[in-house]
């Protein structure tokens, strides 16, 4: 069995929410990123630090679907993807600096929501 | 030539909650499903050019006109096909993936419609 480590996610100067601690389990071992141009390097350090397996979310779906995600990496801009990975009940670090907004606002909360995260925000615990 | 040409593929189920409130969230036939739920999907294409202030986009034949553009739209256009207009006229971008625009008749978006982003 992987032995997995937690890491504390704090908020960026601009950002909003969290802190967040992440710490991946057997049945949610990935680091989803759903940026673009492949897995960020916000989730590979997550990834890195943690002992669980990096996931380009935006090609395909992980085994397991959500329950499967211990989090998820954005590039939000503000309005949609900061909404549907809370939603779906998945802890979610934008790289931006975004705060709530939009019609799926009421989902994005301090505990399950974390934004303007860089490599430094990221630490172990 | 244009920025972007395609065609509307399918509308979320839950893309209605951002059209009433005049957001129009975009992402391309390839975004994973749950992005899909809350989007109008196009039928992605390559993206030739940058949104500006005062580009023109045609959508289910309503004329829109970029009035502000937030720093990380044309980047998220680009990488991932989506693309968040807001039919608010504003003079500044509210938030980053923004791109506002005014109007003079609200799009009515439905399967097989256009955008064209000139």
């Amino acid at each position: 069995m992987a032995e997995y480590k937690k890491v504390k996610i704090e908020r960026g100067s601009g950002g909003w929410g969290g802190p967040l601690e992440v710490k991946p389990t057997e049945e949610k071992k990935y680091i989803v990123c759903i940026t673009g141009g492949g897995i960020h390097p916000v989730a590979q350090k997550i990834a890195d630090m943690t002992g669980a397996e990096p996931f380009d979310g935006f090609k395909s779906s992980p085994e397991g679907g959500f329950k499967a995600m211990a989090c998820a990496v954005i590039d939000c801009g503000g309005t949609a993807r900061i909404g549907v990975y809370p939603m779906k009940g998945v802890p979610t670090i934008d790289i931006h600096d975004t705060s709530p907004a939009g019609p799926l606002a009421q989902f994005i909360r301090e505990e399950n929501f974390v934004s303007g995260v860089g490599e430094d925000q990221i630490t172990e615990i | 030539m244009g920025v972007y040409s395609s065609k509307i593929v399918k509308i979320g189920e839950q893309a209605h909650l951002f059209l009433e409130e005049g957001i129009v969230v975009f992402f391309g036939d390839n975004a994973p499903e749950e992005l899909q739920d809350v989007a109008v999907v196009h039928e992605l294409q390559d993206v030739t050019g940058e949104i500006v202030v005062g580009t023109k986009i045609t959508l289910s034949n309503e004329e829109l006109v970029v009035t502000a553009i937030g720093p990380v739209a044309n980047e998220n256009f680009v990488n991932l096909g989506h693309l968040v207009l807001k039919l608010d006229s504003a003079s500044e971008a509210a938030l980053p993936g923004d791109v506002s625009c005014s109007y003079t008749n609200l799009p009515n978006v439905k399967v097989d419609d256009r955008i064209e982003i000139n």
